[in-house]
């Protein structure tokens, strides 16, 4: 077993007892509850609810949220490996966990009053009730706050109209988290965040989308039509709504790295078997060496991808800033995860991109990493921001 | 009520075993360790029990080399209390026998009204360790247990139910007795992200083999490396299986070849 070395020269890259036991857990977990299902899954195009369910009796559901409020309170590298290894069963259940758990739960539990903590996460942090996250709409998504969804203020409540779009668990969450204008001439300066359950009056989801990866993974579209709350239920300061959600983000990219390292993974592992089964021209496909350089390639394409996201979970858990690194490893991972994928149906030539295989499935899953929680070029946008900022450019 | 369950680290089932060159021993690098799935029945079936009386304590011990403490910590992880565990890596490749005095002779130091283990360690396809402990500490044993129907912890009973050549067999004995467990209808239960947390702060008590008088064991020094009762003399990964023979064409055609080679080839009818 390696140990954990110090030196003061060196940096650790060895995962700690205790996240190794967390990793081998979620391992098991996977390969016997997760992985023989996720094809059916996606062939549904169905949430699987029931293990879903399961999820929560592990911790999974909770974990950024306070142990105080029912939570495991989770580091976010531990979150990082957790998600990883849920991707490389299947990335849509870990598409459902990302928005309930570092969107949902995790705006509520950084920016929530005590009040709304404990009347709220409990019961997210145990999977009673799944959580969702609306800031797309249908007509503003990488310029999110061009937003039209309105939040007015009327006595000691609010009454919001508007529809979002693309929203993870939009059918089968009960608990969201919805931004809104509150001050339309101050654009991202004028948004809010609030809480709107799925029984108020007015909220509804509306069709649900049918996509081309990710399938199991439930996304909806949401309608607001006089939804009426009370002031209670407004998370944080009046228009800080969509400053904090740049937070999220920045966690929240973290996770769909991660993902995507897993899934990269997944169509990594398949093709080390297919390599030892398949022969052509009288010899193993392991044998000819065009296929192992691609293998290798592979593999230092997921390894580097991997370090750059533990390198921006360990600023995260160090308290550091990881604005740049965070978009950086995510970015770097989800083209990764599609050279990677794309790299695995063809080990596989014609058997990769029939459906009895899991390959083809990675690579459709693999695409919406590219997409979610930032496009590319949005991660290309801040990196350069970043940048421009140190360089004083 | 206070149960010991007995934990032995073994190599992952799927793992790739290979032999080291003094083909006596297996090459340790590049396999994934894990607990004897066995041993994890015993903890949910420990687990369990102190779920149903509502107090109570579970005890892991293990004895082994210093990698066993990964095994000891996902039984930690899974909701047992603390772990005692006689660690030296000189324990690699002591035999059942000399594991069983060490386990006997720690046991004599913990509280217990049930001892639980694993019906077999999958490593060496062993069940003997367990039945040597309950004979050295004159324990009554029951073995191969699928469930434990009843345990009574005033009135000092337990009632299990044991499988063997297709029958159930309800046993019933005295406590403190020591169990050996099938799985029965069991799913060992994952570790919860906060057992997993939780587990880092358990105690677990280590012993070290210089405190252990061998003598007053009656074992030796060289008891350890070459085995006091038993010893591998020789080890061999099984010969590959013979590629599987298809018989083509219609049906009719296919059974006749089939039964042909039945007859002629395999001489099995
Ligand atoms: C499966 C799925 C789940 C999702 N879940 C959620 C959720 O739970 N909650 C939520 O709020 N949202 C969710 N989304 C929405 C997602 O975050 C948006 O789709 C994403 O931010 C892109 O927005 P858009 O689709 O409007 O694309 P657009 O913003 O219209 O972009 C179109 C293209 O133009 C590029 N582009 C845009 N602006 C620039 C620029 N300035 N410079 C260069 N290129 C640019 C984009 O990168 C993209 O390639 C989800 C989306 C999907 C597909």
């Amino acid at each position: 077993m390696p140990t954990q070395t110090k030196t003061k020269e060196g940096m650790s890259f060895s995962l700690n007892e205790e996240q190794e036991l967390l990793k081998q857990t979620i391992r098991d977990f996977v390969e016997k509850e997760v992985k023989p299902h996720a094809a059916s899954w996606d062939e549904k195009e169905e949430a699987p609810l029931s293990t879903i369910k399961k999820l929560g009796e592990l911790g999974i559901l909770g974990m950024p949220i306070d142990p105080k409020y029912g939570g495991s309170g989770l580091d976010m590298l531990s979150i990082a490996l957790v998600m990883e290894e849920l991707a490389r069963g299947d990335g849509s259940l870990a598409l459902t966990v990302a928005a309930h758990n570092g969107l949902a739960c995790g705006h509520i539990s950084n920016f929530g009053s005590e009040g709304q903590k404990q009347k709220y996460l409990p019961e997210l942090a145990t999977g009673k009730k799944l959580g969702g996250w609306g800031l797309t709409e249908p007509g503003s998504g990488s310029d999110a706050a061009s937003m039209k969804t309105r939040a007015i203020k009327d006595g000691d409540h609010w009454v919001l109209n508007g529809t979002k779009m693309f929203i993870t668990n939009g059918s089968i969450g009960e608990t969201f988290v919805i931004l809104a204008v509150t001050e339309p001439e101050k654009r991202q300066k004028g948004i809010s965040a609030f809480i709107i359950e799925k029984e108020d009056k007015g909220f509804k989801a509306g069709k649900k989308l049918l996509k081309m990866g990710m399938r199991s993974s439930d996304t909806s579209e949401l309608i607001l039509e006089d939804v009426r709350i009370p002031d209670s239920r407004r998370i944080g300061e009046i228009n800080k709504g969509f400053i904090n959600t740049l937070m999220i983000l920045d966690k929240g990219r973290i996770s769909i790295g991660a993902l995507a390292i897993g899934l990269a993974q997944a169509s990594f592992e398949e093709s080390m078997k297919y390599v030892n089964q398949r022969e052509t021209f009288g010899k193993l496909l392991k044998e000819h060496d065009v296929i192992r350089f691609t293998l290798a390639d592979m593999a230092v394409d997921i390894d580097a991808a991997r370090l750059l996201i533990y390198r921006a979970a360990t600023y995260a858990c160090e308290g550091k800033s990881f604005t740049l690194e965070a978009s950086m490893a995510k970015l770097f991972s989800s083209e990764m995860a599609m050279r990677v994928c794309n790299k695995g149906i063809q080990i596989h030539g014609g058997y990769g991109y029939i459906r009895e295989f899991p390959v083809e499935r990675y690579l459709r899953d693999a695409k919406l990493c590219d997409i979610g929680e930032g496009t590319s070029e949005i991660q290309r946008l801040v990196i350069s921001r970043e940048l421009f900022k140190k360089y004083g450019v | 009520m206070k149960i010991v369950v007995l934990v032995r680290q073994t190599p992952d089932t799927e793992a790739k075993v290979k032999v080291n060159s003094d083909g006596k021993t297996i090459d340790p690098n590049g396999i994934t360790w894990i607990i004897n799935p066995y041993d994890e029945f015993a903890i949910e079936k420990a687990l369990k029990i102190k779920e149903q009386v509502g107090s109570g304590e579970v005890v892991l011990l293990a004895c082994g080399p210093t990698r066993s403490e990964e095994a000891i910590r996902q039984g930690l992880a899974m909701g047992a209390d603390r772990a005692v565990f006689i660690k030296d890596d000189k324990l690699e490749h002591i035999d059942p026998f000399v594991t069983s005095k060490f386990l006997a002779n720690e046991l004599q130091n913990i509280e217990h009204d049930l001892i639980l283990s694993g019906k077999k360690v999958i490593d060496i396809e062993s069940s003997q360790i367990p039945i040597f402990v309950a004979e050295t500490l004159k324990l009554p044993f029951v073995t191969f247990v699928m469930k434990i129907n009843e345990v009574d912890f005033g009135n000092k009973k337990i009632t299990v139910d044991r499988e063997s050549e297709g029958k159930h067999e309800i046993v019933e004995a005295k406590l403190p007795a020591l169990i050996t467990c099938d799985r029965g209808d069991d799913h060992p239960r994952y570790a919860s992200i906060t057992g997993i947390m939780k587990a880092k702060k358990k105690e677990i008590k280590e012993i070290s083999l210089d405190s252990i008088d061998l003598n007053s064991l009656g074992l030796s020094k060289e008891d350890l490396e070459k085995g006091a009762r038993t010893a591998i003399t020789n080890m061999e990964l099984p010969p590959a299986r013979k590629e599987a023979k298809i018989f083509e064409g219609e049906i009719p055609e296919k059974v006749a070849a089939l039964v042909k080679a039945l007859r002629e080839e395999a001489k099995v009818i």
